[in-house]
């Protein structure tokens, strides 16, 4: 359990797959594959990002992590708390509208993750509610109110509230801003940055907007069809990427004073069925560096020239051991 | 026709010509103004970007521009839109039909919900150009094949033989952009049409759909609450915020020296311009309620520059630096250089 305590929520080998179609005997007619090997460790006190577009197994890693999906194969391990009895990984979602009860006052929704465990009074939760309220910016004596007075990023608010409520290791934060306008999330941002200054927290922030992970992370995981295929420190990543698929992803972000590039695009982004996952590189059909070699599995390899850890999942890559 | 007096010289005009409009929407209580004084132009072959967070008003004014609000749903309280010279808060049922779809076009934000789910792709494109156009059913393949052809999308022949759900997102909207475009049209809508695509997808379909543009001329009208987005694909912006135009000019100038506090204080809050984890410049409070639109300037209680004038009567507009950039700003009002 020491080991744990610095790296409070280990991920390894993880697989999922959903059954597609069922025969007249229950069976699986085919599966789709949401991860296809995911590991990944997460030290305390930091922020890890994980971006990627949609189908990539983002949020399902989110759910796996949570406990709400269960993995095909792969082990998740997570330091208990303090608490102990609580679970020690929760989530916000990306939709505050369908995540917050609509017929529970919101001192309830707050303290949702310790009414049962803690069986604690009415007086004592909502005096927890009213603490947790003030931190996420919100009035304390609105706690009697319901989720639908609040207006958007007031909602996520609660919800990054609740999350709070049962002091969790680590706060899984699937996609928290991108129901919400520009000048909200960035309201949100400032929020979770200054909760995690102040209480030290561990983030998993899943995103599909580079610039947010950019701003947020300490860490990045690229993720491509339920892989990993690069991961690194934000800069080094982000700043200097070295796989093809992080490269097409940072150069498709239209940036604010860029002038319009006039390249033609590339004929093929469609990203391959996981149904039957491609033999050898996943990335192969859409990358432009494709040759011999690619046609094999490729491996998540360690990059030798740079401090910080840095694995990239392509064998054409210089400085991959 | 009711025709606002220039169809003659309507090609070096505005093609889509909005002027003061203000509408409500009546509700229980009340009513939401939803538009407040909102005057826009699209000229030929020019790419407008309308931007601005939920609630701004902008899908709404995509809506209007078409007449596909229903008439009785919502009331004019000033102001005329005129498209392709047509008088669109007057006009017949008919008069409109006949312009959707083929003199002025629109793409959506969601394209799955703007194909019928039970017919294959092909049926509906034939069908759509031939509701336009004299054309018999081979004539209109053919033509739908270029269409899809133009949208680099190589075996148009096995996509039209495809239900919706059986394209990508991507795939869709292109089909739509095709479609939009097989008629041929002066102006088209497009109201968010890459907010539900992945950004690697978003950059193929809206390079197509600029290329495309250009291409015939056809002046595009591009809703976004993306200011990358706008960045790169628009000549011109429009920056709307709580039913009012707060900001106008060409891209260029209105991104890189913003006028409005309300444009600056969007471009600060965005991560792209911070140092990772340093603190955001966030807009304090939130929208205003439109059921009851503030007096003044409608981000004045939101503004770090409100003076006490800002509160008592709204802005008119105020050129700024360079020509064609306008702003609805006393502070810029007061500097003396009104319009």
């Amino acid at each position: 359990m020491s080991a744990l305590d610095a790296v409070p929520l280990v991920v390894e080998d993880l697989q999922v797959r959903f059954p597609v179609g069922r025969d007249w005997l229950g069976r699986p007619k085919s599966y789709a594959h949401a991860l296809n090997g995911v590991g990944l460790t997460v030290r305390r006190g930091e922020t890890l990002g994980v971006v990627g577009e949609s189908g990539c197994g983002k949020s399902t890693l989110a759910q796996v992590l949570t406990g709400l999906v269960r993995p095909s194969a792969g082990a998740v391990r997570v330091a208990s708390g303090a608490s102990g009895d609580v679970r020690p990984v929760q989530i916000v979602f990306q939709d505050p509208n369908s995540s917050l009860d609509p017929r529970m006052r919101v001192w309830r929704v707050i303290t949702e993750p310790v009414f049962l465990h803690r069986r604690s009074g009415r007086a004592t939760l909502r005096e927890l509610a009213a603490r947790l309220a003030e931190q996420v910016g919100l009035r304390a004596e609105h706690i009697d109110r319901y989720a639908h007075e609040f207006s958007g990023g007031q909602r996520q608010r609660i919800a990054i509230a609740r999350a709070l409520a049962s002091d969790p290791e680590v706060i899984i934060l699937d996609e928290p801003t991108s129901a919400l306008d520009v000048s909200v999330q960035a309201q949100i941002l400032n929020l979770l940055l200054e909760l995690q200054r102040s209480r030290g927290l561990t983030y998993v922030f899943i995103s599909h907007d580079v610039s947010v992970i950019r701003h947020m992370a300490d860490r990045v995981a690229v993720m491509y069809l339920g892989q990993i295929v690069e991961l690194g420190a934000a800069e080094e990543v982000l700043g200097a990427p070295r796989h093809p698929y992080t490269r097409l992803l940072l150069e498709s972000v239209p940036q604010v004073g860029e002038p319009a590039a006039a390249q033609t695009p590339a004929d093929t982004t469609e990203l391959p069925s996981n149904r039957s996952l491609p033999a050898g590189c996943f990335f192969r059909e859409r990358c432009p560096r494709a040759t011999d070699g690619c046609e094999r599995p490729q491996l998540l390899n360690r990059l030798q020239d740079l401090p910080v850890a840095h694995e990239v999942r392509c064998h054409r890559v210089a400085g991959a051991a | 026709m009711t025709v606002m007096g220039r169809t003659a010289e309507v090609a070096d005009e505005a093609l889509l010509d909005i002027r003061e409009l203000s509408i409500e929407f009546p509700v229980y209580g009340g009513a939401v103004r939803a538009l407040d004084g909102v005057s826009l132009e699209v000229r030929r072959g020019e790419i407008v970007g309308v931007v601005g967070e939920s609630g701004c008003g902008k899908s709404v004014t995509s809506l209007l521009a078409l007449g596909l609000l229903p008439r009785d749903g919502f009331r004019v309280r000033a102001g005329a839109i005129g498209l392709l010279g047509t008088d669109v808060l007057t006009a017949s049922e008919r008069e409109l039909g006949e312009l959707r779809g083929s003199r002025a076009a629109m793409i959506f934000q969601e394209p799955l919900t703007a194909l019928n789910p039970t017919r294959r792709v092909g049926a509906q494109m034939i069908e759509v150009i031939r509701r336009h156009q004299p054309l018999g059913k081979a004539a209109a393949r053919d033509l739908a094949v270029r269409a899809l052809g133009e949208m680099r999308i190589a075996d148009a022949a096995e996509v039209m033989r495809c239900y919706p759900f059986e394209l990508s997102g991507g795939m869709r909207q292109r089909v739509l952009i095709a479609l939009a475009f097989s008629g041929d049209p002066a102006i088209l809508i497009a109201d968010e049409p890459t907010t539900a695509l992945d950004v690697t997808v978003q950059r193929q379909v809206l390079t197509l759909l600029r290329e495309r543009a250009r291409r015939s001329h056809t002046a595009v009208m591009l809703i976004t609450h993306d200011m990358g987005v706008v960045s790169q694909y628009t000549d011109r912006v429009y920056v709307m915020y709580a039913g009012r135009v707060v900001e106008a000019g060409s891209t260029r100038d209105v991104l890189s020296a913003p006028a409005h506090p309300y444009t600056r204080a969007l471009l600060n809050g965005l991560p792209e311009g911070a140092p990772p984890k340093a603190p955001l410049r966030a807009i304090p409070g939130s929208v205003p309620d439109l059921r009851a639109p503030p007096a003044g300037c409608a981000f004045a209680p939101r503004c770090e520059h409100a003076a006490a004038r800002c509160g008592e009567r709204p802005p008119m507009f105020t050129r700024t630096g360079a020509a064609g950039h306008t702003a609805a700003c006393w502070l810029e009002h007061m500097e003396g250089k009104s319009v």
